[in-house]
């Protein structure tokens, strides 16, 4: 914790604070421009960065990570259309405030609670990641097959629209096009079709980029003529601390979802934005007040999504595992800085936790400065057209699938996965399994093959371990949970406890 | 007239085919030095030919630009550096696993169509968690040989020098041991550190960190000679009770490559540089801070040792099945 003070003052000179200042920018205009994600503006960024000391270009991509989860609530409320997926969930109440005449004090309470956000996740950071590290001792092959496993149910079951199953589905076609590739067990070539591209597996950028880019400029520019007017005046820039003070519980309960969110593999900031939106609906006075315009709703898809940065940052420091598609590219970045996350870390980077904690926190106050100043100005940027906007989305993607690998394929595969996304999008099946599928899916695979050649064949060593059982668990409930006679019956379980409790309760 | 026209305007382009030709050689390089590293950026690859264009591009003059060409195991970035003009302008950032494209058939040049320049490379070493019951290799060897494939031995991706390090082993020891692939040489340290495997092969570069952390305890060098560590003191060599290890000659090395075809006289400048490199002082910097030995060797010297090298690994991935051409009809004879 000391640490933790001791590095936000070393972090505080003119370079790093000039480049958290233009990092953070370049972030919220990524998040509030529809179409660009954080997984965007991180990857691009990472390889910007390629060439500058590991402290400097992670201070880059922190603030831009930052950034570009906060941004997206600019285009939400003045626009009414998400930046990207993470600030959907602001868009109902903070586009009907917008409406009512109050898109300034909507804007700063979403600039503050996003603070919040990234302070909790922050905290969180430093708080699990020592203790994640040590239990990343326990954790073999086994535990990552069943951990990858268990990130691609999830997220399929909480992104699916209509029934869990699609989101499987979505799951298990990310993985079969992660089996694509030379095997690394027994050097196999699968699904090659003899192309030497193909041999060294499916790239995750153009992956991430055509699924997520693509499609959503298919979408907008096909939807251009329901694009809502955005929303012209932007006063009472004031954050309310009141306002904010009546909801800390609220936040508090935001904050805290959106780290365990962050945690869990593949699941990202729209869900955890989405999941903490869901329960402040629920546990309000007034649930009905949600979707016309209510500040809490705001509050709690804001608090959320930031506060899952600092929780998916924990996997990725002390597993080598991404909890979310950008910080997948933060791991990448890292990798290619001759970071290894894991045991090793305290030991080639002492303060690295502490670091990457501080670079937080002066993200958070970055976004709180700047979200507030750039209010005014991103309602003219969001106006420019679509046909303007668009085809520098396409621009970007292209380059970004090239710039890694340089190589043309890569272009190819983005543009045949986001087509093949968008289809698939269409009826029905998310696109984020599918990616987690693709990110994880070669983990899943190698892992499980791994450890049955190291039991000589026998599954003992994925049912005599204690990770290894809490995962199965954990994979056994969240399929559990899926069925409507399980949720019933934990429901009345549920008021049978609480029914027991509350009398007993009252007298005291 | 027409005729006298005509031959002035061959003879003009005759002779400026000529004196380029003939300024060729004083002119390398004429455009910036373009190296394609097959491997991802950070890594001991990228890292020396980063360190040795930067050394080079004094002696050469003139800029070397080095990027990243990845996947394909080399092929994509061997295939790139293949299509371009054999003029010296283009470099692959090499590696030994060069030495098993053609076998894998991932790409249709093998060590004979190069000329190799080896800057570096670690010795292998084998290594076990500090509470390990085994405190030397003849431990584990005599674990192997009381039950086969019960002693797990985790290195880097199939085929990867350090996998035919642990099979040098436990050939020349005549043990089954029971060979674990990691995606890369750091998630097999990892392995190491779990418990998952009981040993770890590698480099001691890569290993150094884990070596003075305390994380692993070394048992010895899978090499002839032992290895004097800072601080740790001699690490004894395998090859002294099982010197038929040396029967897979696959060492690591870092270092860069050029077809074999560029002009004669590109080619003595780019050696004259590399000479000169190898004494640089950066050059010796990293060779210090990554514990490689500095090999120096190109042209002739260096191609003899990597084509026994490519025969030996191109037939252990034959006979193990994961090679599917047989080395033969690529022209590569059996050691």
């Amino acid at each position: 914790m000391l640490q933790f003070f001791h590095e936000i003052i070393a972090l505080a000179n003119p370079l790093d604070l000039g480049v958290m200042a233009i990092a953070v920018i370049v972030g919220i205009i990524f998040g509030a421009l529809p179409g660009l994600t954080a997984t965007l503006a991180v990857a691009l960024l990472s390889t910007v960065t390629f060439g500058l000391p590991v402290d400097i270009a992670m201070t880059a991509l922190i603030g831009s990570y930052v950034g570009a989860i906060y941004g997206p609530s600019h285009a939400s409320i003045l626009l009414g259309i998400p930046g990207s997926a993470a600030g959907a969930a602001t868009a109902l109440d903070g586009y009907q405030l917008a409406k009512q005449g109050r898109a300034g004090e909507a804007i700063s309470i979403a600039t503050a609670a996003s603070a919040m956000g990234t302070i909790i996740g922050l905290i969180a950071l430093i708080a699990l990641s020592p203790i994640l590290i040590e239990l990343s001792l326990q954790f073999t092959s086994a535990e990552f097959f069943l951990l990858a496993l268990f990130g691609v149910l999830i997220c399929g079951s909480l992104t699916a629209p209509d029934m869990p199953v699609k989101g499987w589905i979505a799951g298990v076609l990310g993985l079969l096009v992660a089996s694509i590739g030379m095997e690394t067990i027994q050097g196999f070539p699968r699904f090659t079709f003899g192309l030497t591209e193909l041999a060294g597996g499916i790239d995750i950028v153009p992956v991430i980029l055509g699924g997520f880019a693509i499609p959503q400029v298919m979408r907008v520019l096909r939807d251009q003529k329901e694009k809502a007017d955005a929303v012209k005046s932007v006063t009472n820039l004031r954050p309310k601390w009141r306002e904010l003070w009546r909801r800390k519980f609220a936040i508090g309960r935001a904050g805290l979802m959106g780290v365990g969110v962050g945690v869990i593999p593949g699941v990202g900031e729209d869900i955890a934005a989405w999941a903490s939106y869901d329960a402040a609906k629920k546990a309000d006075a007034d649930p009905e007040s949600f979707g016309t315009g209510n500040l809490s709703g705001v509050v709690a898809s804001e608090t959320a999504n930031n506060a899952c940065i600092g929780g998916a940052i924990i996997p990725v420091l002390a597993l080598g595992i991404p909890g979310s598609p950008p910080a997948a590219m933060l791991l990448g970045a890292l990798n290619l800085h001759g970071v290894r996350p894991g045991p090793m870390l305290s030991f080639e980077f002492p303060n690295f936790i502490a670091e990457m904690a501080a670079m937080l926190f002066w993200a958070a106050i970055g976004i709180f400065i700047f979200g507030i100043m750039m209010a005014r100005v991103s309602g003219l940027v969001l106006r420019l057209p679509v046909s303007v906007l668009m085809p520098i989305v396409v621009f970007l993607a292209v380059l970004g699938s090239w710039a890694l690998g340089l190589s043309i394929f890569n272009i190819y595969m983005m543009m045949c996965f986001g087509l093949v996304v968008y289809l698939l999008e269409e009826i029905g099946y998310p696109v984020a399994p599918m990616v987690i599928g693709v990110l994880l899916g070669t983990m899943a695979d190698v892992s499980l093959r791994r450890a049955l050649l190291g039991s000589n064949g026998s599954i003992e060593p994925f049912v005599n371990r204690p990770v290894s059982l809490v995962l199965i668990g954990l994979i056994i409930l969240s399929l559990c949970l899926q069925s409507l006679a399980v949720r019933r019956a934990i429901g009345r379980s549920w008021d049978w406890v609480f029914g027991a409790l509350k009398p007993a309760k009252k007298p005291s | 007239m027409f005729f006298t026209e005509s031959l002035k305007k061959a003879i003009v382009i005759a002779s400026a085919v000529l004196v380029s030709n003939a300024a060729f050689a004083q002119d390398f390089p004429s455009r910036p030095i373009d190296a394609s590293v097959w491997a991802s950026a950070g890594g001991g690859t990228d890292t020396t030919n980063r360190y040795l264009a930067e050394a080079m591009q004094k002696h050469l003059g003139g800029k070397i630009n080095v990027s990243n060409r990845t996947g394909g195991g080399g092929g994509i970035a061997m295939n790139h550096v293949w299509n371009q003009p054999h003029d010296g302008h283009t470099w692959l950032g090499a590696s030994e696993a060069m030495q098993i494209v053609k076998g894998m058939g991932f790409h249709k040049t093998g060590t004979a169509d190069w000329r190799w320049y080896m800057v570096a490379g670690a010795p292998g070493v084998i290594s076990v968690r500090p509470d390990s019951k085994f405190k030397t290799v003849d431990d584990l060897i005599e674990a192997a040989r009381a039950d086969p494939k019960s002693v797990r031995i985790g290195h880097c991706a199939i085929g990867c020098v350090w996998h035919m390090r642990a099979i040098a082993l436990g050939q020349a020891a005549d043990v089954d041991l029971n060979y674990i692939p990691f995606d890369g040489t750091n998630p097999a340290h990892m392995a190491g550190l779990t418990g998952e495997v009981d040993a770890v092969v590698s480099g001691i570069a890569e290993q150094a960190e884990f070596l003075k952390a305390g994380k692993l305890r070394p048992l010895g060098m899978i090499e002839m000679e032992p290895y004097d560590f800072d601080g740790l003191g001699v690490i004894p060599a395998a090859g002294i009770k099982y010197p038929k290890i040396q029967d897979i000659p696959a060492v690591q090395w870092l270092g860069m490559a050029i077809p074999a075809d560029t002009p004669a006289d590109v080619i003595a400048l780019i050696d004259a540089a590399f000479v000169k490199s190898m004494d640089d002082p950066k050059i010796q910097a990293l060779a210090k801070e990554r514990q490689f030995n500095l090999y120096g060797q190109y042209g002739e010297e260096a191609e003899a040792s990597l084509l026994a090298m490519e025969k030996a690994m191109s037939w252990k991935l034959f006979d193990l099945g994961v090679a599917t051409i047989s080395p033969d009809t690529l022209g590569i004879e059996r050691p």
